[in-house]
């Protein structure tokens, strides 16, 4: 087997509340362990509070961890701070859920797209960046004059492509997608899946793919792991995990799915691939 | 039979007179007593304008025109005195956000007695104790706890039970449910459609029941009116709309549904392109520029919403072959 990408062990995160004193804690994260492989998807689904996002942003260090060991390509990824830290930000990018609100609206899309470029490769030059900019655009699926255009001017759908640019133009290793469609309409949902998919081939990144939407995880992932109250509860590749579910809150999320009587099939002349 | 609920011809509009945002443009849609329809349409389809159209609860810029009638009653222009009578006692709305719709300063007794207090003149020890029985019916598993307790205290699902129980507490004739469980995770989605399913054979009400999830609706609506655009595409019986979509955006939305059974697809199938944004609307089928069924006149003249023989109607000038006739 490769050597892990993303490998945590027993990680453990905890919010504080309350003032001086008083203080309660409580527990996001506990006994989390995972791997993720180069160029592999790893699926994560549980419901809203069970610790998904947390996840994700503790192995992108945006939030302290309480305990546990995380590494990535093998080294610590716990001790980087300042510069260090920042700079190996670039081979971890995020895809929010509500991609809207993901862009800053009184930038132009350029501007918004330089600003990953500035920070993690600084000596390219201007025209380079446009250039750079201009080809991952196209390879998202928009027009070239996007670069021109404010965020308003965009659907969800499109300002979702805009934030994958965004993330992919620091050719990062690992992709992390917390709820990337959960807020688009389903005739556009299979878009941005898609564009996922053949992004994740072409560059060969990993990806950690985060969802409630277990048909949307099925299609993507290679592995899954099951989340209950910050903990995972089951870990199987996808094919396992659909055909023979073994923790009893699997089977409960799997037959929670409403299911479309597909009675014949609609015709399937009207739809390219 | 006369209708509990017939929309005619309507049309919400909001902006100016010169420019006009349509975004319910001439829905005619029925409902029988005890019925429920589905209406399945994309973000700015038209289908919360419709609902609240339906409890006359558009805001004061919204231009309505056309009929919505309730049991023989126009609630177009019904002056509010009167639509205070018929919503919250015969007409009941649940939102998609179980959160916004409760009162964060009264404990669930007070808002669910409320209701009672209000709309049937019951007394407080009385109208509450019914709310303790609701709390039972809609599954909380105890009543006498959470009638003490502010909406912050309790879960989404618990919530979204809480306002269904408030809405039937006054056994309405139509429930109006916007994304009822949109908010909701999946097994909770799973428990309200129940609740919503066993409440409506309890109690014989109607149910307008729109989402945009097909497979939410399909498994509870005896009709589904597909949305596109501000208008309605296609309206037919359940079983006939899954198994044979006359209107290509029907059968289009039909297959990007999702599933967690069968074969992988390497690719999911996908609708290209985008619904016209609101102002953007000119002649034409709205569905035109994405459909590869499109002829020239669909780019011009937009069809008109036409009856099949099989009991649905469609909007298409070229719709798909019913199933009866395919191989």
């Amino acid at each position: 087997m490769t050597a892990p990408l993303l490998e945590a062990r027993s990680l453990r995160v905890e919010y504080r509340s309350g003032g001086l004193g008083a203080k309660s804690r409580r527990i996001a994260l506990e006994d989390v362990s995972l791997q993720i492989a180069p160029g592999e998807t790893l699926g994560l689904v549980g419901e809203s509070g069970c610790g998904k996002s947390t996840l994700a942003r503790a192995l992108l260090r945006l939030l302290p961890v309480a305990a546990g060991e995380l590494r990535f390509r093998g080294e610590d990824w716990l001790a980087p701070r300042g510069r260090t830290l920042r700079e190996r930000r670039r081979h971890l990018q995020i895809v929010f859920q509500d991609p809207i609100s993901s862009v800053d609206p009184r930038m132009t899309i350029a501007a918004s797209l330089e600003e990953p470029l500035r920070a993690f490769e600084p000596a390219l030059g201007a025209r380079e960046r446009r250039a750079r900019i201009a080809a991952m655009l196209d390879r998202v699926g928009l027009a070239a004059d996007a670069m021109r255009r404010y965020p308003h001017e965009f659907s969800g759908g499109q300002c979702q492509r805009i934030c994958v640019a965004r993330a992919m133009l620091p050719r990062p290793a690992l992709l992390v997608c917390d709820e990337p469609v959960s807020s688009l309409d389903v005739s556009i949902q299979g878009q941005i899946v898609n564009l996922l998919a053949d992004l994740q081939r072409d560059t060969g990144m990993a990806m950690l793919f985060i969802s409630h939407n277990l048909a949307v995880v099925r299609q993507l992932s290679h592995r899954i792991l099951v989340m209950r109250h910050g903990r995972i509860l089951e870990s199987a590749t996808r094919e396992e995990l659909f055909a023979a579910p073994r923790h009893p809150y699997t089977r409960e999320l799997l037959a929670a799915v409403p299911v479309l009587p597909r009675v014949g099939g609609p015709p399937s002349a009207m739809l390219g691939p | 039979m006369q209708d509990l609920l017939a929309v005619e011809e309507l049309r919400v509009a909001y902006g100016s007179a010169e420019a006009p945002l349509e975004a319910v443009r001439g829905v005619t849609l029925a409902l029988a007593a005890g019925e429920c329809v589905g209406v399945v349409g994309e973000s700015a389809s038209g289908k919360t304008q419709l609902c609240l159209a339906t409890m006359g609860l558009l805001g004061r810029g919204a231009r309505v025109s056309g009929r919505v009638r309730f049991a023989g009653e126009d609630l177009v222009g019904m002056p509010l005195r009167r639509l205070n009578q018929l919503r919250g006692a015969r007409l009941a709305m649940v939102f998609q956000d179980p959160q916004t719709a409760l009162t964060p300063h009264l404990r669930i007794g007070t808002q669910m007695a409320e209701v009672l207090v209000v709309h049937r003149g019951a007394g407080w020890s009385a109208a509450r104790a019914a709310a303790l029985a609701m709390l039972g019916r809609v599954g909380i598993e105890d009543p006498g706890w959470c009638l003490e307790r502010y909406p912050h205290e309790l879960s989404g699902g618990m919530r979204q039970r809480v306002l269904i129980g408030a809405c039937l507490l006054s056994e309405p004739q139509l429930l109006v449910a916007d994304e009822p469980t949109t908010a909701l995770d999946v097994t909770v989605q799973a428990q309200v459609l129940e609740l919503l399913a066993r409440m409506r054979r309890e109690s014989g009400m109607a149910i307008l029941l729109v989402s945009h999830d097909l497979a939410v609706v399909a498994g509870l609506a005896d009709r589904i009116a597909v949305m596109y655009a501000g208008r309605i595409v296609e309206l037919a019986a359940t079983a006939r709309l899954l198994s044979g979509p006359r209107h290509p955006y029907s059968a289009a939305l039909l297959q990007c549904v999702p599933d967690i059974r069968g074969p992988i697809p390497v690719r999911l199938p996908t609708l290209p392109g985008q619904p016209p944004a609101i102002g953007e609307r000119a002649g034409g089928c709205p569905f035109a520029p994405r459909c590869e069924r499109r002829e020239a006149r669909c780019l011009v003249e937009t069809p008109p919403l036409t009856a099949d023989d099989e009991g649905g109607a469609h909007a298409c000038h070229r719709p798909l072959p019913a199933r009866a006739g395919r191989p």
